[in-house]
């Protein structure tokens, strides 16, 4: 009977802290994904404001492309289970991220795929090798985006 | 001899009343909005960009056409004080008299929202960075990848508000012919009308400067303003 009311309270105080801990979990991870989302986007623009420029800097470039070959490898972390839109958080993820699982880790390799052929054409320092791949980059954020973000801003 | 009412059927269409140029000003909006849309919902971002710069094309034009074109396209000519606008709108449902010809008091604000907002709507496009990192706007470069966002963001909404307007306009139009038995669309395609009388055309060397700044103010946007 001791057990019981130590380890009732005990119990219920820990699902007390663990309940708005969770809440806070889940939105701090969508905030994060978005936060990473947004480093890929910035390093996407400025490779294309390279590419674009009558004299594009080389160590710029592998900047971007050195960013999103590490951070691509990662995406499929940025999405645990529950920070879907189930959870009531503001994100444009479909619901399929997470019931179609195999698909969405076949567009998160090929992204990644697609990002190490950028890198390693940066490290070459061909900047025509790099102009050639940046277009198969941003066809695999497409691709994922189509599937599985929903449009609506 | 006092203007006869005008009515949609039997009535000869005698008085001028748009100019050619507004004319194709107004159905190449009417043709490229839509594909505007279409390709961007299809992701042809190359495509939309072109349409996009088109429009930007015919919206200078008008700007321009509405202080030196015909006397129907002119701003002075059709942009009335509250107190017409109002005295119009009360008339509305009776059968009002023929005004002069081109838009009616209420009808002047609807042109100038749509034109103020469809600037805007290429202004925001320009700016737009999307999220894949692939179609962004030519003036995207001058901003951050935020402020590009925000562009893009607001570039949907103001779609939305677009789309309202346009459908205003539609039923404006569609309650002068029922209602008012007053056909729009027929001087809008032909040039002629029956109502009222006056219209003044512009000088021909005024349709080549309009042209002029329509294709460099396209060209220096689809060139990132970059020479
Ligand atoms: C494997 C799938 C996948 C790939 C590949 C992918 N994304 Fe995304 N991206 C998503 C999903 C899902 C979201 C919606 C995230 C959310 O709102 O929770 C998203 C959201 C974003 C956002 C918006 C973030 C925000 O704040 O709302 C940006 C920007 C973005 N992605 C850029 C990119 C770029 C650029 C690439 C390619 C270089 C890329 N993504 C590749 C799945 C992907
Ligand atoms: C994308 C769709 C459209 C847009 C953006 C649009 C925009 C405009 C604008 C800006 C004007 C003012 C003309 C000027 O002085 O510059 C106008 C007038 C007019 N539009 Fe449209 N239009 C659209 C579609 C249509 C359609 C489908 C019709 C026909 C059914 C139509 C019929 C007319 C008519 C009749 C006028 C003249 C109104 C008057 O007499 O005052 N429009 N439109
Ligand atoms: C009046 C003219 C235009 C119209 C009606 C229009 C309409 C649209 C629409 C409906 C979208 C889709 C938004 C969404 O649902 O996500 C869009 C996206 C976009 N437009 Fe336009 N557009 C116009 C002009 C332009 C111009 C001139 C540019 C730049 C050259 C431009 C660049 C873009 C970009 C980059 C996007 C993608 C934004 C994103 O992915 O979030 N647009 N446009």
């Amino acid at each position: 009977m001791k057990r019981f009311w130590v380890a009732g309270p005990l119990c219920l105080a820990l699902i007390g802290a663990a309940y708005p801990g969770a809440a806070q979990d889940v939105a701090a991870t969508v905030q994060a994904r978005h936060a990473h989302f947004k480093q890929i986007g910035v390093a996407m623009k400025g490779l294309s404001e390279q590419m674009k420029s009558p004299a594009p800097s080389l160590a710029d470039v592998r900047g971007y492309a050195q960013r999103l070959d590490e951070l691509a490898p990662q995406l499929p972390s940025w999405f645990p289970k529950g920070s879907g839109p189930e959870s009531g958080q503001k994100t444009h993820s479909k619901a399929d991220v997470w019931q179609k699982p195999d698909e969405f880790a076949k567009d998160a390799a090929a992204f990644a795929a697609q990002t190490h052929k950028l890198n390693v054409a940066a490290l070459s320092g061909n900047l025509a090798a790099v102009a050639a791949q940046a277009p198969a980059v941003s066809a695999a954020c497409k691709t994922c985006h189509q599937a599985f973000r929903e449009r609506e801003d | 001899m006092a203007p006869a009412p005008r009515r949609l059927t039997g009535e000869t269409a005698t008085v001028r009343v748009w100019d050619g140029p507004i004319r194709i000003f107004h159905w190449s909006l009417a043709v490229l909005l839509p594909l505007a849309w279409w390709t961007a919902q299809q992701g042809q971002m190359g495509w939309h960009r072109l349409i996009g710069y088109a429009i930007a094309g015919l919206l200078a034009f008008r700007l321009w056409w509405g202080v030196a074109g015909g006397s129907t396209a002119r701003f002075a000519g059709f942009v009335k004080g509250p107190r017409t606008v109002a005295r119009y709108a009360a008339s509305l449902f009776r059968g009002s008299e023929p005004g002069p010809p081109g838009h009616n008091p209420m009808g002047g604000w609807s042109v100038l929202a749509l034109l103020t907002l469809l600037i805007a709507e290429v202004g925001l496009g320009l700016f737009s960075v999307d999220v894949d990192g692939e179609a962004s706007g030519p003036l995207a470069d001058r901003v951050s990848f935020d402020a590009g966002r925000f562009a893009a963001h607001w570039h949907h909404l103001l779609f939305n508000g677009l789309l309202a307007l346009i459908g205003l306009h539609l039923c404006a139009i569609a309650f002068y012919a029922a209602v008012k038995r007053d056909n729009l669309i027929g001087p809008m395609l032909t040039g002629v009308g029956a109502r009222g009388e006056g219209f003044r055309p512009a000088a021909r060397w005024r349709l080549w400067a309009g042209l002029a700044l329509a294709g460099g103010v396209a060209l220096a946007l689809a060139k990132g303003l970059k020479f």
